[in-house]
């Protein structure tokens, strides 16, 4: 499940649980990091006796491994641009303003035969488009905006980032020679890499100087999918799932799905729970799971008695995981 | 008819060399005069060059096939790079968006490189249909044989291909063919007259040297040692990405060198940084799987060193030859475990699908159909969509299965002789060879001096390992006032 939220795989159910285990803000972060390895990570911990295995799925400390775990926390970088409403599209960003940096580059060494970086077709339109556009002053607008920024950012975060850059006869570090310089792990120099650029991709959307706006346009996105927030928008201005479904032209599954997305990442008084969830069921909801912890919850515990559905069933778990949240 | 002397200002003018490299000038010829032609050259003889330069001679379109998707991209900016901007590729790397953009835009194009299977698409056969292909390429045309990593069934379909293509001329290149297989390209290509040229395999500035072992300890031992003393750069190439992961950490650990791996699992920035970092300098020793190679030219690699023996003489030609392009003196090394071919026939049984598979297949194919093959499946699938029977398929493989194990102990047979390297390996190649020397090979009880072949490294790195520069150092490098 873990894997498939950091991976970028969204559906419901996997938010949902991504939601119950507090992750929700990490979802897609790890999209391009290779999480195969992750295996292997485990087997070294379970032969280090550190950790042990329960069943197919999961994992758990030994006492061995707690105490190894409580020493790495203290030191381990965690990710701190996590969001809850954007997501980054942080890999094309970097290959794009790579490229840009580049481009100007080797153009200020007078260069036209270089290798450039890999991008998707689309990327390098847009920075060749941006180059030729700004052709006239590139260089020293370019260098000046990067000085600007890395000189008002953490030291080594700037150094961070700039070790990356690529340009005339410079490669810059790979993700791994970073870690090794640094005597971290792969995975905090990927974190660290990350927040730096989420903080670059956040500045210059903000800053007044408009050089790096054609970059990043389309980087930054809401987490919800389009169609969930269409089918969301239907339904608060009244239109019941089955006019939805006929109006959107999709499955009523469909729309309940896109409902349920909306749940999770909604906060609470952003969606009307109680279009979907009358006072009456609300009352037999509360009292059939009253002293249960919200993670055992199991449908077919009402779902005999009462004239409940599942998705009315999922809603209330996550309206009670709100409502639980805050407490 | 052109003359030598045209021919050679032209490479002057377009390439700044003086002269053709071996054989270069023989095929260009050939194709020029509209013949098929099947070019048999070395490894490091810059086979590009050939068709870059027919390229700039004829009005029309050049598509190069080739087996090796994960070069494609590589040789595509190689080609950019060399100032051939009008240059593509299309894979399944490709988004589908960026594929619908290729396709459409297709005559805007003057080097296509294409998968087989993309070719194999209605879509993109019809669109290239109505473009003038000037020379049609089939490069490492050896794959049509050969059944690797890279074997590519769809390679089977070129004959037909060509002829919906209308018959362009066609150019085969690989850099290692026996008779045999030369025989079997020709016959499944299927073209009534080619014209075929071929020289010789060797390659005289690359020792050879296989060194055996009892213990996987003894070999590493001789790997440190070899690491530390050999001229840098260089290649050591394994069977398995975790060992490659392993052994280049154990380096790290052990010396001052730079070490990096280079295989399928490297996300494409730093597969882009590793290479250039490699390609200047800046790397002593890249850990490669066999089945990765790079697709820029280097041309100053002194060693190659094959920790796991690879699975045939054709792929060793190929990975060893990526040495001493410069022509400077180089060696190869394979560091052999007794027992290590059974990694390799286990390979081959993993390869292959069983009896019990293809039956199995066959037998099930209508409960199966819709659900996603493996790589076998997809295989056993390919026939059964050409009409082939079970026992036919069953037949095909078997073949295929004793090829392999004939392929195998044909490598096995050149790291135990006791004779001349060099000669064992280019009698394979239905080559003659009979000057071993004390620079050619590690046979018939010859101590290679590594010394006087000028091998050895007095500083031990190219470059000690990166530092953490400063920010502000940084961006001063990268623009120039
Ligand atoms: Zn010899």
């Amino acid at each position: 499940m873990i894997q498939n939220l950091l991976n970028g795989k969204r559906t419901v159910s996997t938010l949902f649980w991504a939601m119950r285990y507090g992750l929700l803000q990490y979802s897609a972060i790890l999209k391009t990091y290779d999480l195969n390895s992750i295996n292997d990570d485990i087997n070294k911990l379970i032969s280090d006796g550190l950790a042990k295995q329960v069943d197919e799925y999961q994992y758990q400390l030994t006492h061995k491994g707690q105490i190894k775990k409580d020493s790495v926390m203290e030191s381990f970088y965690i990710l701190k641009n996590s969001s809850y409403q954007y997501d980054y599209d942080v890999n094309e960003f970097k290959a794009r303003v790579l490229l840009a940096i580049q481009s100007v580059s080797e153009y200020s060494f007078q260069n036209k035969n270089y290798y450039p970086v890999k991008t998707d077709m689309k990327s390098a339109m847009i920075v060749k488009r941006w180059f030729i556009e700004n052709k006239t002053k590139i260089v020293e607008q370019l260098k000046k905006y990067l000085i600007n920024y890395l000189a008002q950012i953490d030291e080594h975060q700037a150094d961070i980032i700039a070790q990356q850059m690529i340009g005339h006869e410079v490669y810059g570090m790979t993700n791994g020679q970073l870690a090794d310089s640094m005597n971290i792990s792969n995975v905090e120099a990927y974190f660290m890499e990350y927040d730096g650029w989420v903080n670059f991709i956040n500045y210059i959307i903000n800053d007044e100087n408009t050089l790096l706006h054609p970059l990043v346009h389309d980087i930054r996105t809401l987490k919800m999918n389009n169609h969930a927030i269409m089918t969301y928008q239907q339904f608060i201005s009244g239109n019941t799932l089955n006019h939805i479904s006929k109006n959107l032209g999709v499955k009523l599954s469909t729309v309940r799905e896109h409902l349920l997305e909306m749940a999770i990442w909604l906060p609470e008084d952003k969606f009307p729970y109680s279009m979907i969830i009358s006072q009456d069921d609300e009352k037999i909801l509360f009292e059939s799971f009253e002293n249960q912890s919200i993670d055992d919850w199991q449908f077919k515990q009402i779902s005999e008695k009462y004239d409940i559905d599942f998705f009315e069933f999922r809603i209330y778990q996550i309206l009670r995981s709100k409502q639980d949240d805050k407490q | 008819m052109i003359s030598s002397d045209d021919l050679k200002r032209q490479l002057k003018q377009w390439f700044g060399f003086d002269d053709f490299r071996m054989g270069q000038e023989e095929v260009i010829k050939s194709i020029l005069e509209g013949h098929d032609t099947l070019g048999v050259l070395p490894t490091g003889t810059g086979k590009t060059l050939i068709y870059q330069y027919v390229g700039k001679m004829v009005d029309g379109m050049v598509v190069v096939v080739s087996p090796l998707i994960s070069l494609m991209q590589d040789q595509v900016d190689r080609m950019r790079y060399l100032g051939e901007k009008k240059t593509v590729a299309i894979t399944s790397n490709l988004s589908w968006v960026d594929r619908r953009r290729v396709i459409k835009h297709l005559n805007k194009f003057k080097y296509v490189y294409v998968s087989p299977e993309m070719l194999s698409n209605t879509d993109v056969l019809e669109s290239f249909q109505k473009n003038n292909i000037s020379l049609f390429v089939v490069d490492e045309a050896h794959c049509i044989n050969q059944w690797g990593p890279d074997f590519r069934p769809e390679y089977l379909n070129l004959k037909w291909i060509i002829n919906v293509l209308n018959h362009p001329t066609t150019l085969m290149l690989t850099a290692t063919a026996s008779n045999d297989v030369i025989s079997d390209i020709k016959e499944k290509i299927g073209l009534p007259n080619v014209d075929t040229i071929k020289y010789s395999t060797n390659r005289p500035n690359i020792a050879l040297s296989v060194d055996t072992f009892t213990s996987n300890e003894d070999k590493n031992e001789q790997l440190l040692y070899l690491v530390n003393k050999l001229v840098k750069p260089g290649i050591i190439y394994f069977s398995s990405k975790k060992v490659a992961n392993a052994v280049c950490e154990w380096i790290k650990e052990k010396t001052k060198l730079n070490v990096e791996v280079y295989h399928a699992d490297l996300d494409a920035d730093s597969r882009y940084r590793i290479q250039h970092q490699f390609i200047n300098d800046k790397i002593d020793i890249i850990c490669a799987t066999s089945a990765f190679g790079m697709g820029i030219d280097k041309d100053n690699i002194r060693f190659v060193i094959h920790y796991h023996m690879p699975a045939n003489l054709e792929s060793y030609v190929q990975e060893m030859g990526r040495a001493g392009r410069d022509g400077k003196q180089s060696i190869s090394y394979i560091l052999y475990k007794e027992k290590d071919e059974i990694l390799q026939y286990r390979f081959i049984e993993d390869t292959i699908p069983s009896e019990d598979m293809i039956s199995f297949f066959y037998d099930h194919y209508e409960q199966m159909k819709d659900n996603d093959f493996d790589e076998k499946a997809t295989l056993i699938n390919y026939y059964l969509q050409k009409g082939f029977t079970k026992s036919e398929v069953i037949n095909i493989f078997e073949g295929r299965r004793n090829e392999l194990v004939t392929s195998l102990n044909q490598m096995l047979g050149y790291v135990k002789t006791k004779g001349c390297k060099r000669e064992f390996l280019l009698r394979y190649f239905n080559e003659n060879f009979s000057d071993h020397d004390e620079n050619c090979c590690n046979g018939e009880d010859t101590q290679l001096q590594l010394e006087k072949m000028n091998l050895v490294q007095e500083s031990r790195s190219l470059n000690s390992r990166t530092q953490n520069l400063k920010w502000r150092s940084i961006i001063q490098t990268l623009f120039s006032k």
